[in-house]
């Protein structure tokens, strides 16, 4: 079973949008223990991976949660994993769901996923893929399937290429009414190997005839690369990779915005507030790139204003003690907690961390005791974004 | 409508005519009411509005506004919070002044690739060098340094700047004990400057940070380092000119080194409709610029036109490597498209000359850091690139010391 969700009936030829998703952890073709023989050659040096099966269930799992906040209903999710034994012991409903990852199974689903896309320009489609992954330009990743280096065929047989597929989704004239928006994110390894060096991608299975595309190749299409290219991506053992973990916060509320849609003020997660709060929330600890074409456009909305992470820092440290920080709407009025912070005086730790309601506030320092040294200090019309405010207040004259 | 004008600051200085910025217009709930640059006006109604500035750096610089009911025009200015302190790393050279616009803080995080042990004595420092000629087909000649590298009198602590003259194509290399040497290609035309900034991190290590002459351009590549495409897209809107402007149309290019980075933010966001004619301008009237025909194949083949664009590519030996590293990364794509097609209705007579530059192009792919906006790779000889580090002795190796000119305390 693959075609894990399907609304197309019920939707009866609306625009939707339309989901593929791999994860591959258990590679049936590369070594599973410290010790165990392998030929290089087929295996290139990889082992397998422990958490990129369950990163891609968790990304299907928000997609099915979420399905009435994006912007054109849930048509169909293509599901492929290929879990490890230890991912599917820690989410059991994962347990036949779907079928591997292999790239017979994929060159499938992909190419079905292509056919529902291209029925209609304002179809939207979301492309994910999570396991072992090679690099030559920012424009492209190799993504290998669960039997690679099975040894039939030339070495990249089961790998595919990101580019071809991204091409290969342009309209064109086989696919005239190709979906015109669409989210691809590639969570894989994109280190160098040696044995990668001088790997020509064209060796690699390609899923689609690729038409040079029609006139005005214009879609918003932006392709999300978890790891820059030649750096490795790096995941919480048996979890989550980072950047899923990253992805799906931001989808969920890092990445809010709020404009006026439809004549009401609205939060909501587009390509570009995406792409900045990803830059934030993994910075120092990863980096992503973004490629392909990068126009905005709307991912999902969020249901209530996002949370913002709040750090608050007296400045000089040595006014820490004597400052009592406040969080106050921004005429100065106090504001029930919860949802809003109520900062403890004296500080527990410096900078102070909380979470508040993203808004816009007044900050209020005031010096107990009075000290010469320093001053109270009021600060309105603070504007509380996420993911991430790092405010500074300042109590010396 | 009352018109809004606005003003950033940092400190007392104005960035009036020294660079563009982003603008973001907010009510007070958040909800962003308009996007606009610094040197463009915005009406807007009554009401009270967040006003802010973006720095590429991640600073902003606010103001809080009340308009009125009638009020014609309002004048904003936009400066940081008290509470925030934004270094001005003033080294002025030449009148070549250097706010705090790099791009190091999205490309400096990595510490492992350029890691030394403590560079402390002026032996040890990191030696420049600047070659010019045709990566792709020679030939390449190193260049006196002395003649073509400026460096700063009065350089921050712990850096040292320099203004390196370019007559292109060129590339300068930065050449460092124990690590690849780092060629950055130098994306001016003849008779300008670009800004180098070499600065020692904590751990011991290097960092080497190109910045173009124009600093909107620079911004704009700031920004799209670190995923801000929002801010991206501003100042190459239509409202700011600064880059993108109407005499781009008739063949007038202020400065076609900030006209290719506009059009690569372009293609990037995929407003191909942006791009009208001018990239074949770009390209007829600057023979001396290796991106206009990158640039310009890439825009042609977005438009479906694959045998002009191939033509195109064709002629990139010519010229050479281009400046920018989306211009590497769209030429290898498009090529590869190409020739994987081997199709009828792209021409089988150039199919052998295309096969030909995409394998010379593909030598660079490895070696090259895509984080980098300015294309940047590695390798001693810059036209066989690889990843051999130097030895700890740099003394046979000719160029300029930068030892005497770091910043010390």
């Amino acid at each position: 079973m693959t075609l894990v969700i399907d609304h197309r009936e019920q939707l009866q030829g609306r625009a939707g949008l339309h989901a593929v998703i791999v994860g591959v952890s258990a590679y049936d073709f590369l070594p599973r223990e410290e010790n165990e023989a392998f030929d290089p050659q087929l295996t290139m040096g990889l082992r397998q991976l422990s958490s990129t099966a369950l990163s891609a269930f968790k990304v299907f799992c928000w997609l099915q949660e979420h399905q009435n906040t994006l912007p054109v209903p849930l048509a169909t999710v293509r599901l492929l994993l290929s879990p490890t034994e230890a991912e599917q012991a820690a989410r059991q409903e994962m347990e036949g769901l779907a079928d591997p990852a292999t790239r017979p199974n994929f060159d499938k689903e992909a190419k079905a996923w292509r056919a529902d896309a291209a029925k209609d320009p304002r179809n939207v489609t979301f492309f994910y893929f999570a396991g072992h992954g090679a690099q030559q330009t920012p424009e492209d990743a190799l993504m290998l399937m669960a039997d690679f280096g099975n040894g039939e065929g030339v070495r990249l047989s089961n790998a595919v290429d990101i580019s071809n597929i991204y091409q290969g989704m342009a309209a064109s004239d086989a696919f005239p009414t190709m979906a015109q928006t669409q989210l691809y994110f590639v969570d894989a390894c994109r280190d160098f190997l040696p044995a990668f060096r001088n790997y020509k991608p064209e060796a690699a299975a390609q899923i689609f005839d690729v038409q040079l595309n029609a006139p005005d190749d214009n879609r918003i299409a932006p392709i999300f690369f978890a790891s820059v290219p030649g750096r490795q991506a790096y995941a919480r053992i048996g979890q989550q990779t980072l950047f899923s973990e990253a992805l799906l916060r931001c989808l969920s509320n890092d990445a809010g915005e709020i404009k006026e849609i439809d004549g009401e003020d609205r939060w909501y997660v587009s390509v570009h507030s995406l792409s900045e709060a990803l830059t934030q929330v993994l910075a120092g600890s990863h980096q992503h790139v973004v490629g392909g074409m990068v126009r905005d456009a709307l991912i999902t909305f969020l249901e209530q204003p996002p949370s913002v992470q709040v750090s608050l820092e007296v400045i000089p440290a040595d006014a820490v003690t004597l400052t009592h920080l406040e969080i106050l709407d921004n005429l100065g009025h106090e504001l029930p907690s919860p949802p809003y912070p109520e900062v403890p005086f004296p500080l527990p730790k410096h900078p102070y961390e909380c979470v508040c309601p993203a808004g816009t506030y007044m900050i209020r320092a005031i010096i107990e005791p009075p000290d010469p040294r320093y001053t109270d200090v009021t600060r309105p019309n603070r504007k509380i974004m996420p993911p991430i405010y790092p405010g500074k207040v300042r109590v010396t004259s | 409508m009352t018109e809004l004008h606005f003003r950033a600051f940092i400190g007392e200085k104005s960035l009036l005519g020294v660079v563009d910025l982003p603008v973001e217009v907010r009510k007070p709930n958040l909800s962003l009411v308009a996007q606009t640059v610094t040197s463009q006006r915005l009406p807007v109604g009554p009401g009270t509005y967040l006003v802010s500035a973006r720095l590429p750096s991640g600073e902003q610089l606010y103001n809080t506004i009340t308009v009125g009911e009638g009020e014609q025009d309002l004048d904003v200015e936009l400066r940081p919070d008290p509470d925030e302190e934004i270094p001005i790393s003033s080294a002025p050279i030449s009148g070549f002044e250097n706010l705090s616009f790099g791009l190091d803080e999205a490309l400096t995080r990595d510490l492992e690739d350029r890691k030394l042990q403590e560079p402390r004595t002026a032996e040890s420092q990191p030696v420049l060098r600047v070659f010019r000629g045709n990566l792709l087909q020679g030939p390449l000649t190193a260049q006196a340094s002395a003649d073509l590298i400026e460096p700063s009198t009065k350089p921050p602590l712990g850096e040292a700047n320099f203004e390196v003259h370019a007559e292109p194509p060129a590339l300068i290399q930065l050449l460092m004990a124990g690590t690849p040497p780092l060629n950055i290609m130098l994306p001016a035309r003849d008779g300008e400057r670009c800004l180098l900034t070499i600065r020692h991190r904590p751990d011991g290590s290097v960092n080497a940070e190109l910045e173009l002459h124009n600093l909107t351009a620079n911004a704009l590549l700031g920004f799209t380092t670190r995923g801000q495409f929002t801010q991206a897209t501003a100042l190459t809107s239509a409202d700011s000119p600064e880059l993108i402007s109407q005499d781009l149309l008739y063949g007038k290019f202020r400065d076609a080194i900030a006209a290719c980075v506009g059009a690569y933010t372009l293609l990037r966001q995929g407003e191909i409709k942006r791009l009208h004619n001018w990239t074949a301008n770009l390209k007829e009237y600057m023979p001396w610029l290796p991106d206009g025909v990158t640039i310009l194949a890439e825009h042609l083949a977005r438009m479906g036109k694959h045998d002009e664009a191939l033509q195109v590519l064709l002629e990139l030996p010519d010229r050479g490597l281009p400046f920018f590293s989306d211009g590497l990364s769209y030429a290898v794509k498009r090529l590869r498209t190409y020739l994987e097609q081997g199709r009828s209705d792209v021409s089988f007579r150039v199919a052998p000359e295309a096969a030909v530059l995409l394998d010379n192009l593909r030598r660079f792919v490895p070696f090259t850091d895509f984080r980098r906006p300015i294309l940047t790779f590695t390798g001693l000889d810059p036209a066989a690139p690889d990843e051999t580090p130097l030895g700890d002795d740099l003394s046979t190796l000719e160029g300029l010391r930068t030892g005497p000119y770091f910043g010390h305390a």
